[in-house]
């Protein structure tokens, strides 16, 4: 084989590989959480003033397009369905890639599930490893996430797991995404228009502790020791739901004390529901675990003027190079009218949504 | 370890990068090395123990049988070990004692078989350096389904030194592409309509049966044709060729052209092993003798082949599995085809003549290659149904009903495949069948390789990237394991 030989062969595989990435970046399942990261990916780099990851808390939950148009700086979720949570220390890698975030906030609830039913659904993983642009941290990411190595191959190559998706190949949408990149309108929120009436319950007098998982307190400690060692300044939150027992209440105070003793901030936002004047009779969209646009409104409200108040984060109204997210504004606020008529239809008939709570 | 497996792909990188970086007189070994580790990855390692025990009586019988003078011992020696082989390969294979029966036994009895008839015939040297013998009868692209091959054609190609190669690694890669292309993208889909219909076979009746024995025709050729494509390539990016095992089957124009065609390997080692064998016995040298009395001479050889070839064609069947469905279908019936073929040829040179049909008349050649692929077509739905039964029961149901309504009412969509699907199973076809036509003429890579490279990469990776998407594969999909491999 001579030199000339070699150079073809490389030359022929580095092509495979682009063509390979490419048509990946295409048919990987089109959906909200594929929006949501093809957004991240999209948005200019180091405009991001919040990065919030964690599981399906965040993105129906805390409305960036709203911050941005309330208090003006720009936050975008990257969080995905039953988020696992070796994955925060992941994204935040990713997110420093491109971005140089104020503030990274951390939705807190996964870290209190049980790893064993999550690591039996691999969409759990997937949702975000195969959402991540082909790199090094992608590969770091799924050697975490995927104890079995024999399975791991599926993951580094997803397209063993998409290729059947080749008729989506056709939608424009989808051929958008060739480089992973495609401006999300309402940055990464998405809308709930259905409601289940919950009764609020108050752990708050709960002091006791239980630990969490070991292998979560490790991802844990090890996130922050990341953060620390980086000087990222960070902010660890729990999004509005009905708590299923104390137990959970009991698992936050253990990680509040883990998260204080390294310097950062824990707020458990069910503490501060009358303040943002969140009624759990309305404000949910599927028994209790997830808040509808209403309850959004109102914890992004909040929450917003909360991180405007106790952190460092910028006013970039005016920048024309955030055009993108007074866009988004508009769009949210448009939707917003929409779904309060919804919500407000809804609640009259008492029509509850059907829709069981993935987590 | 399937080789249509991602593990499979990465144990072959990884021996190709080790395989050309040792120093070359060690490149037998490494080879034998990653036939041993591919055996004790794709099954129970313990099992190895079978072709330890069988390369060792075969490397001690064909020195025993080389050495020693007197013709009764070495035919003792011969028949004792061919006894020994065979039973174990029946016992293991055929009386449900599956699970005990090792990668390839079938494959590597007959090879190994093969050698010690060479050394007992005087065709060829006994090997004797035992682990080169094992790489012979191991080496792991033949393993899973053969081809089945000869010492005396390989022992130059196995142990000598190979360089690296650009054209038998680039060569041997788009084989093995091919052969992903045949077995992901089209006998997978197949398989998809005739399980749904020969699992069901009883609600199934007309057009329905026939589609779905005409997809597992397509689908047996191309599992297995494509299994051989991605051995032979791979053993082709090794430096090793190995003999082919198919040659474009369907465009054969009379059964026994077909299997010159078809499972070649196994077509010659059955006529060399055991067909002329047979012949040279005194039952069958003196059975014309007895014969041309009573039918003439012409009639008493007839006869005597026929009934030889009987059974050759009942052991053809056999070896597929020992049950009638087998037997039957991938045996007496083609035996069948053939000797009546054979009777009736006069008749047909009647026929023939009397409807002023030219043997190379373009429309009578490609009656004679449906008519080939239909009679196939029949074997392979006893080789296919459940049992003899449940054959006769499908054939039969052929004629129950007339829905030809199938094709225009959608119900040929039920069948397992959308039209999407069907569509693209169609199309690929197609291109094997203009693949396959080309390759008559010449090869189809030389071809290839002639155009200018922008041609020639468009070309790869289209073909590449047809097979990774339209492909069968990966998780949702179970790729079936090769049919062949079971035998």
């Amino acid at each position: 084989m001579n030199r000339k030989q070699i150079m073809k062969a490389v030359l022929f595989l580095c092509g495979f590989l682009f063509i390979l990435q490419t048509v990946t970046y295409i048919i990987r399942t089109n959906g909200l959480v594929k929006d949501r990261f093809t957004g991240f990916y999209a948005e200019k780099d180091n405009t991001l003033d919040v990065v919030m990851i964690g599981s399906s808390p965040v993105f129906p939950c805390f409305s960036g397009a709203k911050m941005w148009g309330e208090y003006g700086f720009a936050a975008y979720p990257l969080s995905s369905n039953m988020q696992r949570p070796m994955a925060a220390l992941s994204l935040v890698k990713e997110t420093r890639k491109t971005q140089e975030p104020s503030l990274y906030v951390f939705e807190m609830k996964q870290f209190t599930a049980n790893e064993e039913d999550m690591a039996d659904n691999m969409a759990y993983t997937r949702g975000v490893t195969d959402n991540m642009k082909y790199s090094w941290n992608r590969i770091d990411a799924i050697n975490r996430a995927v104890p079995e190595v024999s399975e791991r191959y599926t993951y580094y190559f997803d397209i063993f797991k998409y290729h059947s998706n080749w008729k989506t190949m056709v939608l424009p949408s989808q051929l958008a995404c060739f480089r992973y990149e495609k401006q999300e309108p309402l940055k990464g929120f998405e809308f709930k228009d259905e409601y289940y009436p919950m009764e609020q319950v108050d752990y708050s007098q709960i002091t006791e502790q239980e630990p969490i998982e070991a292998d979560y307190e490790g991802y844990l400690r090890e996130l922050l020791q990341y953060l620390k060692d980086n000087d990222l300044q960070a902010f660890f939150v729990v999004a509005p739901y009905v708590m299923e027992g104390e137990e959970k209440q009991e698992k936050y105070n253990y990680m509040q004390e883990i998260i204080e003793s390294y310097g950062y901030e824990f707020k458990n936002l069910n503490e501060d529901t009358e303040e943002m004047s969140f009624d759990f009779g309305t404000d949910f969209y599927d028994k209790g675990v997830h808040t509808n646009a209403i309850g959004a409104e109102k914890t992004t409200a909040y929450f917003g003027k909360y991180l405007k108040e106790h952190f460092d984060l910028p006013d970039h109204r005016g920048d024309t190079s955030y055009k993108s997210w007074d866009t988004a504004y508009e769009k949210w606020s448009e939707q917003m009218e929409i779904s309060r008529k919804n919500l407000k239809e809804c609640i009259d008939k008492k029509e509850y949504t059907t829709q069981e709570p993935e987590d | 370890m399937n080789i249509t497996s991602f593990a499979f792909l990465c144990f072959f990188a990884a021996l190709l990068v080790v395989y050309y970086i040792v120093p070359k007189k060690t490149q037998w070994g490494i080879l034998l090395l990653a036939s041993v580790g591919f055996f004790c990855v794709s099954g129970e390692p313990w099992l190895i123990i079978y072709p330890i025990a069988t390369i060792t009586v075969i490397y001690g019988g064909a020195l025993y049988i080389h050495r020693v003078k007197e013709q009764k011992k070495k035919q003792i020696a011969l028949s004792l070990i061919v006894v020994l082989c065979v039973s174990l390969l029946c016992v293991l294979k055929y009386f449900h004692l599956g699970l005990l029966a090792p990668l390839g036994i079938s494959f590597y009895t007959l090879t190994l078989l093969g050698y010690l008839i060479d050394v007992y015939y005087e065709l060829g040297e006994p090997e004797t350096n035992i682990l080169k013998l094992a790489l012979f009868g191991y080496y792991f692209p033949t393993m899973i389904s053969g081809p089945i091959i000869r010492y005396r054609d390989m022992k130059e190609q196995l142990f000598v030194a190979h360089p690296l190669q650009y054209q038998n690694v680039t060569y041997g890669m788009q084989r093995m592409v091919w052969g992903f292309f045949k077995k992901l993208v089209i006998s997978e889909r197949m398989g998809l309509v005739v399980d749904t219909v020969f699992n069901n076979y009883t609600v199934h009746s007309g057009f329905t049966v026939v589609i779905a024995a005409v997809c597992f025709t397509f689908q047996l050729y191309t599992d297995f044709s494509g299994c051989m494509d991605i051995v032979i390539g791979a053993s082709e990016t090794l430096g090793i060729i190995l003999p082919e095992n198919f040659d474009t089957p369907f465009f054969s124009r009379n059964i026994s052209e077909y299997w010159r065609r078809w499972h070649i390997t196994l077509g010659i080692w059955l006529k060399d092993y055991l067909f002329y064998p047979l012949l040279r016995t005194k039952f069958f040298t003196n059975l014309p003798k007895k014969l041309k009395a009573k039918c003439g001479k012409k009639t008493a050889k007839r006869i005597t082949t026929y009934t030889a070839m009987l059974i050759l064609w009942f052991t053809i069947g056999f070896w597929h599995g020992g049950v009638w469905k087998y037997i039957i279908g991938s045996g007496l019936l083609h035996w069948f085809y053939i000797v009546s073929g054979e009777v009736l040829e006069p008749v047909w040179k009647k026929l023939k003549t009397m409807f002023h049909i030219k043997e190379e008349n373009k429309g009578f050649i490609f009656f004679q290659q449906i008519r080939t692929f239909v009679l196939v077509t029949i074997g392979l739905v006893f080789f296919r149904a459940e049992n003899v039964k449940a054959a006769c029961i499908m054939l039969g149901s052929i004629f129950k009903s007339w829905n030809p309504e199938i094709f225009w009412n959608g119900a040929v969509f039920d069948l397992g495949l959308d039209w999407i699907e069907f569509t693209i199973a169609i199309v690929s076809l197609l291109i094997l069948l203009v693949v396959s036509r080309l390759q008559q003429k010449e090869s189809i890579r030389a071809r290839v390789a002639r155009q200018k490279l922008p041609v020639r990469w468009i070309l790869f990776y289209a073909l590449l990237f047809y097979v990774i998407l339209l492909g069968n594969y990966g998780p949702g999909y179970t790729a079936a394991e090769f049919i062949y491999q079971g035998f």
